[in-house]
């Protein structure tokens, strides 16, 4: 009874209280996404496990296009927050937008099909199966996943597996791991492991991408790959929510930073900015 | 051949047949979308039982016999009544069992929805408690006029023409996108989710396909052994089942469909020819170590199983059939 009234006080809240930007640029059409009004807003996020608030009131908003970045000591509330976003975890209270739609109730994998992708931090790899049916598998809107598709036959998805087949050799090109294609994927590398979880979030055809810590345990060389690669994918337009712990990694993605601890947001701005705040520089940045 | 011989020869056959399906069905839940039922026996059951009933008419004077009632339907209602009696039983149990709930904790629950089945329908009268049923009459026995051995291999033949349909219905599954979904929700749920797939409706489909496959090969089962009662399905029928997938090759149907050959069949089979040992009833126990032995070496030494999951590429691209695969795998060992 109670997250369920409180989602409802809080979409209410949502729409009343959060008019400023959004409406004065024609609120959440298509349209004023694209010039950069906010993609995914969280309003009075919360979230406890136990007696901890792990999640403590969290109002975010993220606006499409760049890379937003999300840092704080352990314990901050980071991956927490990242899978209320996701879906993987319910609120206690408090609300999630995505793309102007309210989707705190939703199930992850409708938030998925709407284009709001995560990649773990441990690799989530399909181990048994090979790396172009990792992103084969990834492919959006596949008819022949469907008992409509098994009951009609091949007739009506082969095209649409030889398009994906298409673009995924495609992706592994990009990522230099086209001759691992027929590899099965639980015996990769971890670094390449981490590249399948992005090649994979792209095979969705994303809106946004939530990454956590994604260049967790791969080393420092793979790692500036993987941030060229995410470079990449921001000016070929995803939006993207990025966890992670190297400040080195942050400063060069990021546009912008959301500093966490305890479970509150501390700071929003800058990489620069930040570090002229004490507050943030006595949290965490220097320890 | 002697008509003992011929006897025995058709009484395998049906076995490997029905072992198969049974096998297909347990593989498509658990070797491809990753589901523990240990209650898959009692699916099987569930198809027996319907199949009985329906097969069976109404009683006469003096019978010993337990009537639920609807019956004789003409083959091959019961058959197909039981293939959707078990999808519809799967429906509700996969419903409540499948929710919510981590896959180890999954199957402890259908090892206790086994325990349930047995319970109940040994102590209530519903389907003729501990005795069961008998006296299931043989569909068309009497239409066809075929001798004793006649009917066997027409019989196996029946079988065979039920594996092979069931055969192409799951390989079409598993040779297809939806397989492939199966597949990674198998291996990691919360990744499958992340890329958008309804994993709960997902493994809901899966186990209530395998289910149906389970009844079906129950219904066959009890309509050529005329009778059936709940000591014939007790929980450790599943690891038999399991076994033979595991041994055979997890994921691969080629695979599971030998190890339906080899472990109910040849290993519970074969022990009959062993000379008694200790007393009467020792090989009889060992069988159940055996088995258990059996699935714990290869878990250990060879968990793939003999014939291994396939590497798979994009299904539009040109890929050898099983045969092609089979001979590759020989030429390899060679």
């Amino acid at each position: 009874m109670g997250p369920r009234n409180a989602r409802q006080g809080s979409v209410i809240k949502a729409m009343t209280a959060l008019p400023n930007a959004d409406l004065a640029t024609g609120g959440n059409s298509a349209v004023s996404m694209a010039d950069g009004s906010a993609i995914l807003a969280t309003d009075g996020l919360t979230k406890s496990f136990g007696g901890q608030t792990a999640v403590d009131h969290v109002s975010l908003e993220v606006k499409a296009g760049g890379i937003t970045g999300v840092i704080g000591p352990n314990g901050a509330g980071k991956s927490t927050l990242l899978g209320l976003v996701a879906g993987a975890l319910q609120p206690d209270s408090g609300a999630v937008r995505f793309r102007g739609n309210d989707v705190t109730g939703l199930p992850t994998y409708r938030r998925a099909r709407a284009g709001l992708i995560r990649t773990f931090q441990i690799s989530g790899e399909f181990a048994k199966m090979t790396v172009i049916e990792n992103l084969l598998v990834a492919t959006p809107r596949q008819v022949g996943e469907t008992w409509r598709g098994y009951l009609l036959g091949r007739r009506v998805w082969q095209r649409q597996e030889a398009e994906a087949a298409e673009r995924a050799r495609a992706i592994l090109q990009r990522f230099s791991m086209a001759d691992k294609e027929r590899e099965l994927a639980g015996g990769l590398s971890g670094g390449q492991k981490r590249l399948l979880e992005i090649m994979r979030a792209l095979m969705t055809e994303p809106t946004m991408l939530l990454l956590d810590e994604p260049m967790a345990g791969v080393n420092p060389s793979l790692a500036r790959t993987v941030e060229d690669h995410l470079l990449e994918l921001r000016s070929d337009g995803i939006t993207m929510m990025l966890v992670e712990h190297e400040l080195g990694a942050v400063r060069r993605l990021c546009d912008r930073v959301v500093v966490m601890a305890r479970g509150r947001v501390l700071a929003d701005g800058t990489m620069d900015e930040l570090q002229g705040s004490h507050e943030v520089v006595d949290a965490y940045l220097v320890g | 051949m002697s008509i003992g011989a011929q006897f025995y020869l058709t009484t395998i056959l049906v076995y490997i047949g029905i072992d198969i399906i049974a096998c297909l069905g347990l593989n498509l839940q658990f070797g491809v979308a990753g589901i523990i039922n240990f209650a898959f026996i009692a699916f099987q059951a569930i198809g027996a039982y319907t199949a009985a009933v329906l097969a069976l008419g109404p009683p006469f004077p003096g019978d010993f016999q337990h009537y639920v009632g609807f019956g004789p339907l003409p083959f091959p209602l019961p058959i197909l009544i039981a293939g959707v009696v078990g999808g519809i039983a799967s429906l509700v149990i996969g419903v409540i069992c499948l929710r919510r709930l981590r896959s180890d904790y999954q199957a402890m629950v259908f090892l206790v929805v086994s325990l349930m089945a047995t319970t109940v329908a040994t102590n209530t009268n519903l389907v003729g408690g501990a005795a069961g049923l008998s006296t299931v009459p043989k569909p068309l026995y009497s239409n066809l006029g075929l001798t004793l051995v006649g009917y066997q291999w027409f019989y196996a033949a029946l079988t065979g023409v039920f594996a092979i349909v069931v055969w192409l219905a799951v390989r079409r599954i598993t040779n297809s996108p939806l397989g492939r979904a199966l597949r990674a929700l198998r291996d990691n749920e919360h990744t499958a989710q992340s890329i958008g797939k309804n994993v709960q409706g997902l493994r809901l489909s899966a186990f209530i396909a395998g289910g149906v496959i389970a009844a079906i090969s129950g219904a066959l089962l009890v309509l050529f052994i005329s009778a059936w009662a709940p000591p014939g399905w007790l929980y450790p029928e599943t690891f038999v089942y399991f076994t033979a997938v595991i041994v055979g090759g997890s994921g691969n149907n080629l695979g599971v469909a030998v190890g339906a050959m080899l472990v109910p069949v040849l290993f519970l089979e074969g022990a009959r020819f062993l000379p008694t040992v200790v007393n009467p009833t020792f090989i009889d126990g060992m069988q159940w170590v055996a088995i258990g032995a059996l699935s714990l070496a290869f878990l250990w030494f060879r968990p793939v199983g003999i014939f291994p999951e396939r590497a798979r590429g994009p299904l539009t691209d040109k890929r050898g059939g099983q045969i092609e695969w089979v001979r590759a795998m020989l030429v390899r060992a060679r």
